[in-house]
């Protein structure tokens, strides 16, 4: 190839897939793999300065691509009589994530077009229209760390000094306490009621020990629909 | 109780002082009176804004409500300021608009839309406040959910997620 190229003006090996199909003319919808791999393994083969990272992730591509011009060459292994009902295109993943891929292209496109000089802004008084830039690098010198140690060290010290000592959790107690909270309300109740904000973590897994206790004794039941979901406790009476 | 002309007055007041948006509720608490009213007399004030020829509009914006100016006088405005433009590389404006279209949504959603990695992108986006990060998604390795901020509305000139422009492709 005579030209040199460079996989660095496509933000991604989605973007290159798309510019080569719109550079032929192709319908999206009936890609010519064969022609397209080829293309793309081109552009992959004559760039010659690119950082690891990013060659991997146009390499990942470049392997699906082969993957799928293979089995587009090879005969359907489906029966014949099976053969009237249509198989699959295997391009079709591929076209789906494109269709995908080019609607937040666009959609970035018109966020885009937001940010440029010529749109009609919204000025506001406080407007923080301006962000600032992140800091590309962060500078520190071992006397700076050492000066945010010693001042988080102190903090963690003077907490400590408003510290109320803990008091033993007993799961026994845990488990009156539920079971006298559960008959109160009269109703379901679910688990993070009984959690208060002050609730210390250790007391937090002492109530759900005691929780346990009760179902093992048969003495609640417990609900929950969904993993990570709210826990519904019921007395049994 | 106030006269609705005064409440106009003090909302008036209220999100001038400001400059900012001012939640639903701490309006009608300042006020005193109930949400609902509060959305009638807000649906009134705005739309009193847009039909007379103001510099000015409210808009309702995530929950609350702000003052700005129209985008009308954009032209006149950039000559007397001129404001350091957001500038995003179009990789990330493509990251922030699968977040905000697709939202929530996670690093490997995006990454799978995209074809690439985004860490360093999504990193540049949290710290310039276009982004946030909204707890774990119940699945393994319960990955962190991002969301879109209410900056990122104000930035792009959205009152709501809905106003995202609609996307449609051949």
């Amino acid at each position: 190839m005579e030209y040199m190229v460079n996989l660095e003006q496509f933000y991604g090996p989605m973007d290159l897939l798309l510019y080569l199909i719109e550079k032929n003319e192709m319908n999206i919808y009936d890609i010519s793999i064969a022609l397209i791999t080829d293309q793309y393994m081109d552009y992959i083969r004559a760039t010659e300065h690119i950082d690891l990272d990013q060659l991997g992730e146009f390499l990942v591509m470049a392997s699906y691509l082969l993957n799928l011009k293979s089995k587009m060459l090879l005969p359907d292994p489906v029966e014949p009589s099976e053969a009237d009902q249509e198989s699959p295109d295997p391009r079709e993943e591929l076209v789906n994530k494109l269709v995908d891929y080019k609607r937040f292209k666009l959609a970035a496109e018109l966020l885009g077009e937001r940010l440029s000089d010529d749109y009609p802004r919204i000025f506001y008084r406080h407007g923080s229209t301006v962000l600032p830039e992140p800091e590309s690098e962060l500078s520190a010198t071992p006397r700076s760390l050492h000066r945010v140690y010693v001042r988080l060290l102190q903090d963690m010290l003077a907490q400590d000094k408003y510290q109320i000592p803990q008091g033993d959790i007993n799961v026994g107690e845990k488990m009156s306490e539920i079971e006298h909270k559960l008959k109160l309300a009269g109703r379901p109740v679910h688990f993070l009621e009984l959690c208060h904000r002050d609730l210390g973590r250790r007391e937090i897994l002492a109530l759900f020990l005691a929780l346990l206790e009760l179902i093992r004794l048969g003495k609640v039941t417990a609900l929950q629909e969904k993993r990570f979901g709210e826990i519904r406790m019921v007395i049994k009476c | 109780m106030l006269m609705q002309d005064d409440i106009k007055a003090a909302i008036e007041a209220v999100l001038f002082v400001s400059g900012e948006r001012v939640g639903s509720q701490e309006l009608s608490h300042l006020l005193n009176i109930s949400e609902a009213d509060l959305k009638q007399v807000m649906q009134e004030m705005m739309l009193e804004y847009q039909q007379e020829k103001r510099g000015l509009q409210i808009m309702a914006l995530e929950g609350g409500y702000i003052m700005g100016t129209k985008p009308e006088y954009a032209g006149v405005l950039s000559q007397m300021i001129k404001p350091v433009r957001l500038r995003l590389s179009p990789a990330a404006l493509e990251t922030l608009a699968i977040i905000a279209y697709q939202q929530p949504v996670t690093r490997a959603e995006i990454e799978q839309l995209r074809g690439v990695k985004v860490e360093r992108i999504l990193t540049n986006l949290l710290e310039r406040g276009l982004i946030k990060e909204d707890g774990h998604k119940a699945v393994i390795g319960k990955p962190i959910i991002y969301r879109t901020t209410y900056e990122f509305l104000k930035i792009f000139g959205l009152s709501s997620l809905n106003d995202l422009p609609a996307l449609e492709v051949k």
